[in-house]
């Protein structure tokens, strides 16, 4: 090995320097290699070699200091230093330089394979043999920052540091966390999707990338590093983004980018399009309707529909709710008589990209039989079905199915003593028959007030139907979640039965029976109501009559 | 006319570019040959030669903003003449294949674009009402129609840019686009449609969302206000009974958009006319309240076969220009232009008897006239504007407009000053042109002489132009016309003394082959095209007598009945049942009437005889089911509730509990009813044992706007009519008010209760003027 040692100062015509003194030193740690050698250069002797034979131990450093004595004697010293290359200049004039001692002590190189330290413009590469790297600066303080390069091949940056220390002690990686990132498969099943396009943004690592794609695994896992958050204390932030593609030719959707997030677990719900998908419906709807609330701003489009937020249907990031509203017109496969009105049915909020809209109404047939009639005895009915619900929400929410009457007049004698009414109910165990008629005997006895949500009901002389329609229109959903009326009738109080209310509930119906030579009793009720802080509080009455009950604002 | 069944989208080559085309065939087209091509909209050319297309970049200081001005027009695609030439063959004997000109009878064009807003794309769309020029073929190849103006302002430098990126030769494509809704007259394919809008449910809802929204009372409410509208309340309906066609062919999905657009339009209409007659008894300039009760509901049918106003829905997706032309295209400026576009809105000129509309604009920027015809019904003016005093542009300038009439002398409106920062756009409608012109046509009617069917229909038009100068009374022109076959237009065209912005009115009376009459409920309209059907049905009522026997054995019946539709004016004969005894042929009531089930039958008289004694069933009696119950031992009482006085600002609701007493006290025939605003008056009918005079009960719950509800205690009455007071506190209950009107103290009210509940006399004003307290008015004279 040799190194080619040069001065300046000792030989020009006025020479600033009379003699220069060096010692140089060569330690390769490694191998436990050491040479030394004094040398004095004057005039005479302005440069000169030292050659020496290290064997093996070749990745050392060769070090040197000394003074220089100018012709007055004053002495300067030259400070201990390293050396880069194989030629040493020194004496007047050759800057002073700083040599830093880069140390990786507190690096893992089980998790590391090299890290590459930029330190003062100079790049400087560490491996697991590397116990200490010397490198000349020109002055303190200098700039340095280090990229990790792990054993998976991925690479960590330090963000750029200044420093004036000769010894730049490499820190450790920052803690790493596993972060899944995952799509719905359902969704993507059945989306026009053609790809997700994932770039994840942690700090100090190069942006990983991860493409889903249909059929491929809905989740991807990576382990992100922590930043700082104190003296010993790490936290995760870091941010993704990601762009959809599509096969129908819409235009890609570009993610926001999200920064500083935190969690552990991401799914990537937003893919830029929301479709509503319709099932078979009844053949009686004849619109479905999405009304939508996005952010603050409603907007409603016939179904099946996609919403596409790069065309401005939606705006992602925002809040989203939905409701459907089914239009109902017409005659009801099997029944004889039509229905008309409207169904709403809420949806959860921030659906999945993809719902599928289900048919919304099933079949119901309500019989109502004549029982204990003879000759020429009669009941006439005028059945109707009739099904209420949202009562509780705002009026756009409400919603409500009725059937017509049959256009042929409808007379059960003792011959012909049954009637079956079918009509299509969202909820067939609350939909109701409303049934009014008369008991046609020797004379005439109406019952007005007939409305039932089972499926077979009897009307004889001795026992008529008497209904009481509960009705919530008027309970303060401000203050109570929900609500429970018992409700029983004077004349047989034992038989109470309790309805449940809340604000989706429609009207609902408590029937009793009476002889049609008998009176119509009162009934009673009360009602509890489930506070929105918690607890309760009712309200009663006894001995009401009438065939509506308004269920009271609130109780005591 | 448009057969529309025969819709068919239909694909061809020329010069190497794939074109889409609808084409419909003609009603008769056996025997003329001719199909229909939808034009599509484009960007027009210029007659120059270069698109009439310009965008300027407007620099003021560090300002950006921009003006993008451009006419779009309907054209055909290129060779698609040649090609339904081609594509069809005439029927043997028949001329050759023709195309046949589509005569627009109203249209909208909307320009959908985008731009940057804080860094969001944002969607836009402008509204512009295209000209109603007829499709024309020369020469084999087919003529421009639906020219169109449009002036967009581009607010911002991101704005200028979108459209630089959106039309400019670097352009990767956009999705700015082009929408036309043409209406033309068609003939409905195999489904029937019944739309219906019910005023009583969207005045509820009103009610209901009258803080939020305020939509009914502004009077320049548009037709998006009407389809959200309608979305929410669900007062609309649509009902189709599908024939041949799949809901979901695009002939199905087309047939559902014209019946969606149907709807809206007929609410609209409803809701203008509605306006109008309230604006109209105003003075001008005062403002004033409406009520969607104000508006009348309607359930029209549109039958298979029907001529109906079909909606052509045209959309174009705008292509970016060439390098070359769009040198000529996009200019940047220092200042701001004076930009006014004048167009006709909705006016067919040949249609209304005028030959050309022309606009004088006067400004300090300068002065400038241009003439609009069919072809070309807009003309946009556009001069640099000059600075005002503060360097900032002025855009203030004057117009007038001259209209020539064909048949009489020219008119020139009053001069008009306006700003064009506000308002860049002038937009005549008929009304401003001082001419009005409509054709009316039955279709689908059963025209004949047997029963059931209409001997000819009747229909009456008024139109009223209140628009006159004090003092001068207002003009009124009425024609009516008898229609005795389908699809023999009538057409109305007449000046209008002054410019007017009310809609006319019309009714239609069908007269059957047995000469009853049903009068259906006046209808207002602003469109060129009214196609009347058939909005009968078959109706039944029957009596179910209880001949009894022994003392309350009855005998000798005799029931007549009238049929009351209180929103139409149906002229069924009465029907009479005279039933000796039960062996009596018994035969149903049935009739045609428009399905109402606001309808019911009125007995007029019910009488038998039973122990050698006449008996007649007190009235009223309204009976709106299907059958009329007649026994010897009992009696039916009508009791009427009427909440017509109710507060609805102190009460959100009020219980009304009806119900007899028998010997021992025990209650019968309970009956609840709740009253909310909007809802009208409550008939109840008791059936009482022996001919004995009726005395009732009823409670009372108010529901004040907050708090517990007040509950009155039992009334009894006697009289058949209740009228509910405003309103009922607390306080009004522990002084023992009675909670009903005394004759002694109120006969005014019930007078006029009465009236209007018996004889259809609407005095609700007189009643509110009363219950304030000012009893000072006329006396009323009861019928």
């Amino acid at each position: 090995m040799r190194v080619a040692i040069q001065t300046q100062g000792l030989t020009e015509n006025d020479p600033s320097l009379s003699a220069i003194v060096l010692g140089l030193s060569y330690t390769d740690s490694a191998r436990s290699y050491y040479a030394a050698e004094w040398f004095l250069l004057t005039a005479d002797r302005p440069s000169t070699t030292w050659q020496f034979d290290p064997g093996e131990a070749t990745s050392g450093t060769v070090f040197y200091e000394g003074v220089m004595v100018s012709p007055s004697g004053d002495v300067t010293s030259i400070p201990a230093a390293a050396l880069e290359g194989s030629t040493l200049v020194v004496g007047t004039g050759v800057a002073a330089t700083l040599t830093v001692a880069i140390v990786p002590l507190l690096v893992d190189w089980t998790e590391v394979a090299a890290v590459v330290v930029d330190i003062a413009g100079q790049k400087a590469k560490l491996t697991v043999q590397t116990l200490v790297r010397f490198v000349v600066v020109p002055a303190a303080p200098y700039d340095w920052s280090a990229v990790y390069t792990l054993a998976d091949g991925t690479t960590y940056s330090t963000p750029s540091a200044r420093t004036a220390s000769p010894i730049l002690l490499l820190p450790s990686l920052p803690p790493r966390v596993a972060v899944t990132f995952a799509i719905d498969a359902v969704d993507f099943g059945e989306l026009p999707i053609a790809s997700v396009a994932l770039t994840v943004d942690a700090p100090g690592a190069v942006p990983i990338l991860n493409t889903f794609i249909p059929g491929g695994p809905a989740s991807f896992t990576t382990k992100l590093f922590e930043t700082p958050s104190g003296i010993g204390r790490w936290s995760l932030a870091y941010g993704y983004r990601y762009t959809v593609t599509y096969t129908n030719g819409l235009p890609d959707f570009v993610s926001a980018p999200f920064t500083g997030v935190t969690a552990t677990s991401v799914m990537l719900e937003e893919v830029g399009i929301r479709m509503f998908a319709l099932a078979t419906l009844s053949p009686i709807i004849t619109s479905a309707t999405v009304n939508y609330l996005n952010g603050s701003t409603p907007a409603s489009r016939a179904l099946p529909v996609t919403l596409v937020a790069g065309n401005g249907d939606y705006t992602p990031g925002e809040a989203f709710r939905y409701a459907v509203t089914f239009a109902i017109s017409g005659m009801a496969p099997g029944a004889t008589t039509a229905q008309s009105g409207s169904y709403v049915q809420q949806g959860p909020p921030q659906p999945p990209a993809y719902t599928l809209v289900p048919n919304p109404l099933q079949s119901k047939s309500v019989t109502v039989t004549a029982t204990g009639i003879s000759g020429k005895q009669s009941v006439q009915l005028s059945p109707s079905s009739i099904e209420t619900g949202n009562l509780g929400l705002p009026a756009s929410m409400q919603w409500s199915i009725a059937g017509e009457v049959p256009s042929d007049p409808v007379n059960l004698t003792p011959r012909q003593p049954a009637f079956t009414y079918t009509f299509e109910a969202a909820h067939p165990d609350l939909a109701a028959l409303n049934y009014p008629g008369t008991l046609v005997m020797s004379s005439f006895v109406p019952f007005t007030n007939a409305v039932t949500v089972a499926t077979g009901n009897t009307v004889s002389p001795a026992a008529l139907p008497f209904t009481i329609q509960l009705d919530p229109t008027m309970i303060d959903w401000t203050s109570a979640t929900a609500v429970a009326v018992t409700i029983w009738s004077d004349s047989d109080p034992s038989a109470s039965q309790t309805f449940p209310f809340t604000t989706a509930s429609g009207y609902q119906y408590f029937t009793f029976t009476y002889p049609a030579s008998g009176e119509q009793s009162t009934f009673g009720y009360k009602a509890t109501y489930s506070l929105m802080g918690g607890g309760t509080s009712t309200a009663s009455g006894d001995r009401q009559s009438g065939t509506t009950l308004l269920i009271p604002r609130a109780g005591d | 006319m448009l057969d529309l069944a025969t819709s068919q989208t239909l694909s061809y080559q020329s010069n190497g570019t794939t074109y889409t085309i609808v084409v419909y065939a003609d009603t008769d087209v056996k025997t003329n040959s001719t199909y229909y091509i939808v034009p599509q909209p484009a960007i027009a050319t210029g007659t120059n030669g270069q698109p009439a297309f310009s965008l300027l970049q407007i620099e003021s200081g560090s300002d950006v903003s921009g003006q993008c001005n451009f006419q779009s027009v309907l054209i055909t695609p290129p060779g698609s003449v040649t090609f339904v030439q081609q594509h069809f063959q005439p029927a043997p004997g028949a001329p050759p294949i023709n195309i046949g000109a589509l005569g627009w009878s109203g249209g909208v064009a909307y320009f959908n674009y985008e731009y940057p807003v804080n860094g969001q794309s944002q969607p836009f769309q402008a509204v512009a009402y295209p000209s109603l020029q007829p499709t024309t073929v020369v020469g084999g190849v087919a003529q421009a129609t639906g020219s169109t103006a449009w002036s967009i302002q581009l607010p911002t430098q991101a704005a200028v840019q979108a459209f630089v990126g959106a039309f400019g030769p670097q352009s990767v494509g956009n999705s700015f686009s082009l929408e036309y809704q043409m209406q033309v007259p068609g003939s409905l394919p195999g489904v029937t449609a019944t739309v219906a809008f019910d005023s009583t449910i969207a005045y509820q809802f009103q009610q209901q969302i009258s803080v939020s929204t305020n939509v009914w009372g502004d009077v320049t409410s548009e037709t998006v206000t009407i389809q959200q509208y309608l979305n929410q309340s669900q007062a609309g309906s649509i009902d189709f009974e599908w024939g041949a066609i799949d809901p979901q062919s695009p002939l199905g999905l087309q047939v559902q958009n014209w019946a969606s657009q149907t709807l809206q339009n007929n609410v609209q209409s409803a809701v203008n006319n509605a306006m109008s007659l309230i604006s109209g008894n105003r003075p001008s300039g005062t403002s004033y309240n409406f009520s969607m009760s104000e508006v009348a509901s309607f359930s029209t049918v549109y039958s298979s076969n029907q001529v109906v106003t079909w909606f052509t829905h045209n959309l174009s997706t705008l292509a970016s220009f060439s390098a070359a032309a769009w040198a000529g295209i996009f200019q940047t400026i220092n200042t701001a232009p004076l930009t006014v576009v004048c167009s006709l809105q909705n006016a067919g000129l040949t249609n209304l008897g005028i030959s050309s509309v022309t606009f004088q604009i006067t400004s300090p920027s300068g002065n400038g006239s241009g003439t609009v015809t069919d072809e070309k019904s807009a003309w946009t003016f556009s001069v640099p504007a000059v600075l005002d005093g503060q360097g900032q542009p002025n855009f203030s300038y004057t117009y007038t407009y001259t209209v020539q009439y064909t048949n009489t002398q020219g008119w020139t409106s009053q001069p008009v000053t306006a700003n064009a920062a506000t308002s860049p756009f002038v937009q005549l409608n008929p009304g401003a042109l001082r001419a009005l012109a409509v054709s009316f046509a039955t279709t689908n009617i059963k025209f004949g002489k047997a029963q059931g069917e209409v001997n000819f229909v009747e229909v009456d038009f008024t139109f009223t132009n209140t628009n006159t100068p004090a003092g001068v009374d207002a003009q009124t022109v009425t024609q009516s016309r008898q229609f005795f076959a389908n699809d023999v237009p009538w057409k109305v065209q007449f000046p209008t003394a002054l410019p007017y912005n009310t809609t006319y009115m019309y009714s239609a009376r069908y007269v059957m082959a047995d000469g009853t009459t049903i009068r259906l409920a006046p209808q207002s309209g602003n469109a060129d095209n009214v196609f009347l059907t058939s909005p009968l049905r078959n109706r039944v009522w029957l009596v179910s007598p209880n001949w009894g026997s022994g003392v309350t054995a009855i005998s000798n019946l005799i029931v007549q009945a009238s049929y009351v539709d209180p929103d139409n004016e149906v002229d069924v004969q009465q029907n009479l049942w005279t039933l000796a005894d039960a062996k009596a042929a018994n035969t149903p009531w049935m009739f045609l009437a428009p399905q109402n089930p606001n309808a019911y039958a009125d007995v007029q008289l019910a009488q038998f005889t039973e122990g050698g004694e006449t008996i007649v069933y007190p009235l009223p009696w309204q009976i709106p089911t299907a059958s009329i119950n007649i026994s010897g031992s009992q009696t039916p009482f009508m009791v009427t509730v009427d909440p017509s006085l109710i507060d609805w600002n102190a009460n959100v609701a009020v219980l009304i509990t009806l119900y007899l007493k028998d010997g021992t006290g025990a209650m019968q025939q309970q009956n609840s009813h709740k009253f909310i605003k909007g809802v009208g008056s409550y008939p109840y009918t008791f059936l009482v044992s022996g001919a004995a005079s009726l005395t009732w009960y009823y409670t009372l719950q108010y529901w004040p706007t907050a708090g517990a509800a007040v509950n009155t205690s039992e009334t009894k009455m006697t009289g058949q009519i209740l009228i509910l007071p405003r309103t009922f506190t607390k306080t009004e209950l522990m002084a023992n008010v009675q909670p009903f009107l005394s004759p002694e103290t109120h006969a005014r009210e019930l007078q006029a209760s009465r009236a209007r509940l018996f004889t259809g006399r609407n005095l609700s004003t007189a009643v509110a003027g009363a219950a304030k307290g000012q009893r000072s008015g006329p006396p009323l004279s009861i019928a």
